[in-house]
C-alpha cells in the first residue's frame, strides 16, 4: 500500500533493499516492517493511547471497559494479521530448504509475539493509571465504607431512603468522589436484587482494587484477586495459541491459497465438533481423541508418502493438528491461564511438534518439480 | 437419497440456468436443499437422538459449545457460498434483479440460521425429556428437604462425611454422580444448617431446570397454570436456555441485516475490497462507540450524522471514481449498523420489532445500492 511506503522511514527502506538483495527469505516475511511498525511505533502508540485514555477518580474504566478494549485490540490486530497474511500469500516461499522453512516459521511467531506485546503494553499502562487513581489507604477506607452500604441494604430494611440525613450526606460525599450520585446508587438498588455486585459503583471499585493488586500496592491484603490478572494470564494463554497456530497458517499461505486454508480449517472445525460431541457423550476424553488423531494422521501421512495426490492436503491438516493437539491438552490442564515457565515450555514443545510437521511437509510437498 | 437429490438438483439447476439465470447464480437451490431441507432434518435428528440419560447428559455449557461450533461450521458454508457469488459476478444491472437477489440472499441467511435454531430447540427438548416433570420436582424437593443437616459449620466448602451423605445416596446414584467431593455450604442465613453442594449434580439440575423452563415457557395454556405451579417455585428464574435462545434470536437478526448486503457486494467486487471496507467500518464504529463511552456525544446521534456526512461526501466526490467506490461500500455497510443502533438506543429496543427494523435496513441498503450502482457498476462505454 502506498501510504505504508510514505510512512516508512528511509533507514527501513534501505534495510528493505539490503534484505531483498542479501536475505530474500527474510525480506519476503516483511519482518522489518513488523518490527518497526509493531515493536517500535506500535508500542509507543499503545503506551500513548493508554496514557491519554480518560482515567480519573470520577471516571474509572470498569472491568467491562477493560474487556471491551481487549476485544477491540484483538480485532484490530486480526485485521493487520490478515493483511500480513495476504503479503505472504502474494510472495510465495521459493526456497524449499528445511532450515529456511523453520526460520520462516520462527519469524512469523516473533511477529505475532510482537503484536501480543502491543496489546499487553496498552493494558499494562492503563492498569497502572487506574491503580494510581487514589491513595491506597484512602481507597481501601472508601471501599470498606461502600461495602457496608450493602450491609445496610440487607439488614436495615432494604430502604436506604429511610437512612438519616447525615448518613445520606456521608454516602453522597464518598460515592460523589467516584463520579456517582446518591440517586445513582438508589436506582441501582431498585433495579436489581444484587444491585451492588452488578452496579457500576462496584465495578469501578473492583477495577481499582484489581489494578492495585497487580502492582503490589496491597501488601496487607490476604485475598488479593481481580479481573486484571485474569485478563493478563488469559492474554498470554491466547498468545501461545496464536504463536503456534497462526504461523502454521501463514506458512501454508506461503505455499497455497486462502481457499486451501479455509478448506483445511473447515475440516478442523468438523473434527473439533465431533470430538466435543464424543466428549459430551463421555465416549472419549477430548485430549486423548486429539492425541490419537495426531498419531493416526501421522501414520497415514507416512503410509501414503508415495501417493502424491491428496497428501499435500493431509500434510497441511497435520501441520495444524500438531499445535492444535498441544493446545487442547493445555486448555484441559491449565484452563488457558498459565505461568511464564509453563508458557515457555509449551511454546518450545509446540515448536518441536510443528518442526516435525514442517519436515514431513518439506520432504513430500515442497520439493521443486522436475 | 443422494441419487434422488442429485437427479432433481441437476434438473433444477439446468432449468434455472436456462430460464432464470439471475436465480441460478445465487445458488439458492443448493442452499434450500442442503440447508433448509437436509440441514434442518439433520439438525433436528441430531438433537432428538443425541444420547441422553439421567446419568449421562449434556450440560448447558456443552450445548453452548456445540452452538458455537455449529455457528463456525455454518460460517465456513457461508464463506463458500460467498465465494461462489464472487466467482460468478453479477451480469445484470436492473434494479428488479438486485431486489430479487437481495431477497434470495436473505432467504438463504434465514435458512442457514434456522439450522442452529432447530438443533438447539431439538436438543433442549431432548434434555427436558430426560426426566418427567413430576419425578424431577420430587428429586429437587428431596435434595432441598433432605440436604439440610443440622450441624454447625464455620466456613464453606467443607467435605461431607459418609454419614452426612447417606440421605442423598439414592439421588446421587440416579444421576450418576460418583467420583466427586461433596461439599456443604451455609443454607440461606442460618449457618447451623448446611446444604449439599455437588457441582456435578448442581450443574445437571441447573441444566434440567433451564430446559424444563424453556419447554414450558411456550405452553401458555391452561396446562401451564395449575399443573405447573411447582415449576413456579423451582423454575422461578428463566434459566440459561431461555437467555441463550433469545440471545441467539437477536444475534440472528443482526446477521440477517448484514450478511445479504455483504453477499450483494461480493457479487460486484473482490474479497479484498470487502475486507478493507470492513476494516474501515471497524475503525469507524470503534471511534463512534469511543466518543459515546467518553460521554462526548451520543451514539444514536453520531451514527446518522456520520451517515449523512458520508452521503454528502459521496455526492461531492461522485466524479472521482476510486474514492467514490470505497466510500460507497463503507456507506452501504454503515446503514445496517446505524439502523440497529437506532433500534437499540432510541426508538424501541423491543425484540418483537427487530424483524421490521431489519427489513427497513435491507430496503435502505438496496436503495443506497441502487444509487451507487448507477454511478459505479455500469459497464464502461468503449
Amino acid at each position: 500500500m502506498s501510504w505504508i511506503k510514505k510512512m516508512t522511514p528511509t533507514f527501513i527502506k534501505r534495510l528493505d533493499q539490503k534484505l531483498l538483495t542479501k536475505y530474500p527469505n527474510v525480506w519476503r516475511t516483511k519482518l522489518h516492517y513488523i518490527l518497526f511498525f509493531s515493536l517500535i511505533v506500535g508500542n509507543l502508540v499503545a503506551y500513548g493511547l493508554a496514557s491519554i485514555y480518560p482515567v480519573a477518580i470520577d471516571q474509572i474504566p470498569s472491568s467491562g471497559n477493560f474487556m471491551a478494549l481487549y476485544f477491540i485490540s484483538c480485532v484490530f490486530g486480526g485485521f493487520i494479521l490478515l493483511y500480513w497474511g495476504f503479503t505472504q500469500f502474494k510472495f510465495k516461499l521459493k526456497d524449499h530448504r528445511f532450515g529456511v522453512q523453520l526460520m520462516t516459521f520462527a519469524i512469523y511467531s516473533l511477529g505475532i509475539l510482537s503484536f501480543s506485546i502491543n496489546i499487553f503494553v496498552f493494558q499494562y499502562r492503563l492498569t497502572e493509571r487506574v491503580a494510581n487513581v487514589e491513595e491506597t489507604q484512602t481507597f481501601m477506607e472508601d471501599r470498606s465504607f461502600v461495602e457496608k452500604l450493602d450491609y445496610f441494604r440487607y439488614y436495615a430494611g432494604n430502604e436506604m431512603a429511610f437512612l438519616d440525613q447525615s448518613r445520606k450526606l456521608q454516602i453522597a460525599q464518598i460515592v460523589g468522589k467516584y463520579g456517582f450520585s446518591l440517586d445513582d446508587i438508589l436506582r441501582e438498588y431498585d433495579e436489581a436484587y444484587y444491585a451492588y455486585y452488578e452496579g457500576e459503583l462496584y465495578q469501578s471499585f473492583e477495577s481499582v482494587f484489581s489494578a492495585k493488586c497487580m502492582f503490589n500496592q496491597l501488601h496487607h491484603q490476604i485475598n488479593c484477586y481481580g479481573f486484571t490478572s485474569d485478563i493478563w494470564k488469559t492474554h498470554w494463554g491466547l498468545t501461545l495459541i496464536a504463536m503456534l497456530l497462526l504461523p502454521a497458517m501463514f506458512f501454508m499461505l506461503s505455499y497455497t491459497s486462502f481457499a486451501v486454508i479455509s478448506g483445511v480449517s473447515f475440516i478442523h472445525v468438523v473434527v473439533l465438533m465431533a470430538a466435543t460431541m464424543l466428549f459430551s457423550m463421555k465416549i472419549v476424553s477430548i485430549e486423548n481423541f486429539y492425541f490419537a488423531l495426531s498419531v493416526f494422521v501421522f501414520a497415514v501421512v507416512l503410509f501414503f508418502r508415495k501417493n502424491e495426490s491428496g497428501l499435500n492436503l493431509l500434510s497441511f491438516f497435520f501441520l495444524l493438528l500438531a499445535p492444535g493437539t498441544l493446545l487442547i491438552y493445555i486448555m484441559n490442564t491449565h484452563a488457558i491461564e498459565m505461568s511464564i515457565t509453563d508458557f515457555g515450555t509449551y511454546v518450545g514443545l509446540g515448536f518441536v511438534l510443528t518442526t516435525i510437521a514442517i519436515k514431513l511437509l518439506t520432504i513430500r510437498t515442497a520439493k521443486p518439480k522436475g | 437419497m443422494k441419487m434422488v437429490s442429485k437427479g432433481i438438483l441437476k434438473k433444477v439447476d439446468q432449468y434455472l440456468l436456462t430460464n432464470y439465470p439471475v436465480i441460478w447464480r445465487t445458488r439458492i437451490h443448493y442452499i434450500l436443499l442442503f440447508s433448509f431441507v437436509f440441514g434442518n432434518i439433520g439438525a433436528y435428528l441430531l438433537g432428538r437422538f443425541y444420547p441422553m440419560s439421567k446419568k449421562q447428559m449434556i450440560l448447558d455449557s456443552g450445548v453452548q459449545s456445540l452452538t458455537l461450533g455449529l455457528f463456525i461450521f455454518l460460517f465456513f458454508i457461508f464463506l463458500y457460498w460467498a465465494y461462489t457469488q464472487y466467482k460468478f459476478s453479477f451480469r445484470s444491472y436492473r434494479f428488479k434483479d438486485h431486489l430479487l437477489t437481495l431477497v434470495i440472499y436473505t432467504i438463504g441467511a434465514f435458512s442457514l440460521l434456522s439450522n442452529v435454531y432447530v438443533f438447539n430447540h431439538s436438543i433442549i427438548h431432548t434434555i427436558a425429556n430426560v426426566v418427567s416433570d413430576e419425578e424431577f420436582i420430587e428429586d429437587l424437593r428431596s435434595v432441598e428437604d433432605n440436604a439440610i443437616i443440622y450441624r454447625y459449620r464455620y466456613g464453606m466448602d467443607t467435605p461431607l462425611t459418609q454419614e452426612e451423605l447417606a440421605p442423598f445416596q439414592a439421588i446421587l446414584e440416579k444421576y450418576g454422580v460418583y467420583k466427586e467431593m461433596y461439599h456443604s455450604s451455609p443454607y440461606q442465613n442460618d449457618k447451623r444448617k448446611v446444604k449439599l453442594y455437588s457441582s456435578e449434580l448442581n450443574s445437571k439440575f441447573h441444566t434440567l431446570r433451564a430446559a424444563k423452563y424453556y419447554q414450558h415457557a411456550g405452553m401458555q395454556d391452561d396446562n401451564y397454570t395449575k399443573e405447573y405451579e411447582d415449576f413456579g417455585h423451582f423454575y422461578g428464574y428463566k434459566g440459561s436456555f431461555w437467555y441463550m435462545m433469545s440471545g441467539l434470536q437477536e444475534f440472528s437478526w443482526v446477521l440477517i441485516a448484514t450478511a445479504p448486503v455483504l453477499l450483494l457486494l461480493l457479487s460486484f467486487v473482490s474479497f479484498k475490497m470487502i475486507f478493507v471496507a470492513m476494516f474501515l467500518q471497524f475503525l469507524l464504529m470503534m471511534g463512534l462507540f469511543g466518543i459515546d463511552e467518553f460521554r462526548l456525544g451520543e451514539v444514536e446521534v453520531l451514527f446518522p450524522m456520520v451517515l449523512a456526512v458520508m452521503f454528502v461526501i459521496l455526492l461531492v466526490v461522485r466524479s472521482n471514481r476510486p474514492s467514490f467506490k470505497m466510500l460507497g461500500y463503507l456507506f452501504l455497510m454503515t446503514i445496517p449498523f446505524t439502523v440497529l443502533v437506532l433500534h437499540y438506543n432510541k426508538f424501541h429496543s423491543n425484540i418483537g420489532d427487530l424483524p421490521f427494523t431489519v427489513l427497513l435496513s435491507l430496503f435502505l441498503c438496496l436503495f443506497a445500492f441502487k444509487l451507487l450502482n448507477k454511478r459505479n457498476f455500469q459497464p464502461q462505454k468503449q
